[in-house]
């Protein structure tokens, strides 16, 4: 688990969570992958990845405010834990080296 | 004061609010509308400045007026928009109740806000998507984890 290979739904999470650590829950979340990406997030998908970085201990989260905006229900704070920074470091470097690699090989042929 | 400029403005405000307001003139201030035109225009021939002056000044007061029975008439038109319970009645089935909490008050966000901005027919087909790929979500990964007890349990020969 420790060496693990991201997602590339999972490392935009961390991404997210990295770039924007305060007020990171799940409609922050959803809409600023939806910005950056231009991609249409569900919100399903979301919390079964956000749930399963959970449990591998790359996120951490609490339970925020309940607003009337959201029919009373609680906010739930997403932290990216040292393990997250770490994979998701892991992750760019890997996918960097499949870009060098894919440039190296269209100069070459 | 510059008579011609506040016309201007005063036209642009009127096809502003005319645009604006569309199924609402009907039962708002469409009377108001017309009398602030009439009070405005037909001031511009043989007035001095401090007339039209004051006419602009009362076609402002009109306006503002038409505003506010705009806004009255809005509330009264608009109903209080109900969030939709298709997510209450089926994700609970699907996930775990912190999940659902979470993702059923991010679904009552978004369509309160949907609605605000794009109306209530585009947040209504948000919501309903957002349901559907949200099931279809779960689905597929209780049937995953079901798929690889099975397999766990068959390799272990039960």
């Amino acid at each position: 688990m420790g060496r693990e290979i991201l997602g590339s739904f999972e490392y935009q999470i961390l991404a997210i969570l990295i770039q924007k650590p305060g007020d990171a829950y799940g409609t922050t979340v959803r809409e600023r992958i939806e910005d950056q990406t231009g991609r249409s997030v569900s919100v399903g998908a979301l919390y079964t990845t956000l749930d399963r970085l959970e449990k591998k201990g790359l996120v951490s989260s609490q339970w925020g405010e309940a607003t009337p905006e959201r029919g009373g229900r609680r906010k739930r704070y997403y932290k990216i834990e040292a393990a997250g920074v770490e994979a998701a470091h892991r992750t760019e470097s890997v996918f960097a080296g499949f870009a060098t690699r894919g440039l190296l090989q269209a100069v070459e042929a | 004061m510059g008579s011609q400029s506040d016309k201007t403005t005063f036209s642009k405000y009127v096809d502003l609010l005319n645009a604006r307001s569309g199924y609402k003139r009907e039962t708002t201030g469409a009377h108001l509308l017309t009398k602030t035109r009439a009070n405005y225009f037909g001031a511009g021939t043989g007035k001095t400045e401090a007339d039209l002056t004051k006419t602009a000044e009362i076609a402002r007061e009109a306006l503002r007026s038409i505003e506010r029975e705009l806004a009255q008439a809005l509330a009264q038109i608009t109903p209080e928009v109900q969030v939709p319970r298709l997510g209450e009645i089926i994700l609970p089935y699907l996930c775990s109740p912190e999940v659902s909490e979470a993702l059923l008050g991010d679904l009552d966000e978004g369509f309160r806000r949907r609605t605000t901005k794009r109306g209530v027919a585009a947040a209504l087909w948000w919501y309903r998507w957002q349901i559907a790929r949200s099931v279809v979500k779960f689905a597929a990964n209780v049937l995953f984890r079901v798929v690889s007890i099975l397999e766990a349990l068959r390799k272990l020969g039960l």
